[in-house]
C-alpha cells in the first residue's frame, strides 16, 4: 500500500508528465499508461469478466484521459480510475449477456492437475454468473474491495462517497453471493 | 489491505473470550431426552455479522468457524478469495499500451502557442517572474518620473 508521502511524490511526478504532454510531448503519455494501467485493467477484467471487453475499455477511457487532460483537477490515477469506472458501469448497464466469460483467456495456467484447473474453471464461471447478476454498483464495490484488495476509505475517495455506504454495498454484495454459491461450494 | 485468511483455525481465541465447546458444556446435553431435536431454524443474523466481520479483517477466522455454518461460510470465502488472487495478479498485455499510444491523435498539444501552454511553479520559474516584473516596473516607473 502507497504512504501519503509516496502518494504525493507520484502526485508530483504525474503532474510534471501532464505538464510534458500538454506542452506537446505526446509520447510522454505512455508513462502514465505504463504507471495506471495494470490496477485498472484488473478493474475493468473484474467488473466485465471479459479480457477482450477490459482491453477496450482501458483503450477508450485513456484516450479520453488524453483528449481532457488539462482538465486534470487533484490526482491523476484518482481521476483517470473514475473514467473507467464509469465506462464499466456503462458497460454493464447496456450489455445483455447470457453466460460469461474468460472465454479468451489466454494467461498461462498455474493449477497443478487437470482436475484441480477443471474446478477452478468452474468456480471461476459460476463466480461470474454470479457476479454478473449484482446491481452494478454493487459489483463494483465487491471488486474494489475483494479483487483489488483496497481499503474502504480508499474506495471512498476513488468513488466520492461515504464509507458507511460502501460498506453496505460490500456486504449486500457478499450476501447475494453467498445465497448464490453456497448450495454448491459450501 | 488483504484480509487475514490464514489466520490459525483453532477455535478458541483468549484475546476474544471465547473457548471450544465441549460435550459437558454444550446446552443441549443438559435438556430433557423426551424433547425432540430443534426443526425451527435459528435466525443467522448474528453469524452473517461476525462473518463480514471477518472479511473486513475485524475478527479471526476461529470467531467465524464456531457461528452456525460458519465452516461452510468460511470453506466458500476462501474458495473465493482464491479465485480473487488469480484476478489480482493480472497485468495489462503489452500489446494493449501499444494499442493506446497508436490511437492518439498527433496533434492534440502539439503547436499550442506559448500563451497556452503550461509552466510549473519552481523556485527558478518564480526567480525569472520576479525579475521580469521588477524590470517592467523599473521602464514604467522610469517613463512617468521622466
Amino acid at each position: 500500500m502507497t504512504s501519503a508521502t509516496g502518494q504525493v511524490d507520484q502526485a508530483d511526478l504525474d503532474q510534471e508528465v501532464i505538464r510534458r504532454v500538454l506542452n506537446g510531448s505526446r509520447d510522454a503519455f505512455e508513462l502514465l499508461i505504463v504507471r495506471y494501467s495494470d490496477p485498472l485493467y484488473r478493474h475493468a477484467l473484474g467488473m466485465t469478466g471479459s479480457p477482450d471487453v477490459a482491453e477496450d475499455i482501458l483503450q477508450q477511457s485513456f484516450i479520453k484521459a488524453y483528449a481532457h487532460l488539462g482538465e486534470v483537477r487533484g490526482r491523476f490515477d484518482a481521476w483517470v480510475f473514475r473514467i473507467v469506472a464509469n465506462a464499466c458501469k456503462d458497460w454493464l448497464k447496456n450489455i445483455r449477456r447470457s453466460h460469461v466469460s474468460y472465454e479468451e483467456d489466454d494467461q498461462p495456467s498455474s493449477y497443478s492437475t487437470p482436475e484441480e484447473e477443471l474446478d477452478r474453471n468452474e468456480l471461476r464461471t459460476d463466480l461470474e454468473v454470479a457476479l454478473a447478476a449484482l446491481a452494478p454498483a454493487l459489483r463494483e464495490a465487491f471488486v474494489m474491495k475483494h479483487v483489488e484488495g483496497r481499503s474502504y476509505e480508499e474506495m471512498a475517495e476513488l468513488l466520492r462517497t461515504t464509507v458507511g455506504a460502501l460498506k453496505m454495498r460490500v456486504h449486500r454484495a457478499r450476501e447475494a453471493l453467498q445465497h448464490l454459491l453456497e448450495g454448491k461450494y459450501a | 489491505m488483504y484480509d487475514d485468511l490464514n489466520a490459525p483455525e483453532d477455535h478458541s481465541d483468549p484475546q476474544l473470550g471465547f473457548q471450544p465447546r465441549s460435550k459437558t458444556d454444550d446446552a443441549d446435553s443438559a435438556l430433557p431426552n423426551h424433547l425432540p431435536d430443534r426443526e425451527v431454524p435459528i435466525p443467522n443474523g448474528g453469524s452473517t455479522a461476525v462473518l463480514h466481520q471477518w472479511l473486513d479483517g475485524e475478527v479471526s477466522i476461529a470467531v467465524v468457524r464456531a457461528t452456525q455454518g460458519g465452516n461452510d461460510s468460511v470453506d466458500l470465502w476462501n474458495k473465493i478469495h482464491d479465485e480473487a488472487e488469480t484476478l489480482r495478479s493480472r497485468t495489462t498485455p503489452l500489446y494493449v499500451h501499444k494499442r493506446i499510444m497508436d490511437s492518439l491523435p498527433e496533434d492534440t498539444y502539439r503547436g499550442r502557442p506559448w500563451y497556452k501552454r503550461t509552466f510549473a511553479l519552481n523556485p527558478a520559474t518564480m526567480l525569472v517572474a520576479a525579475a521580469a516584473l521588477l524590470g517592467i516596473g523599473a521602464i514604467v516607473a522610469h517613463a512617468v518620473l521622466k
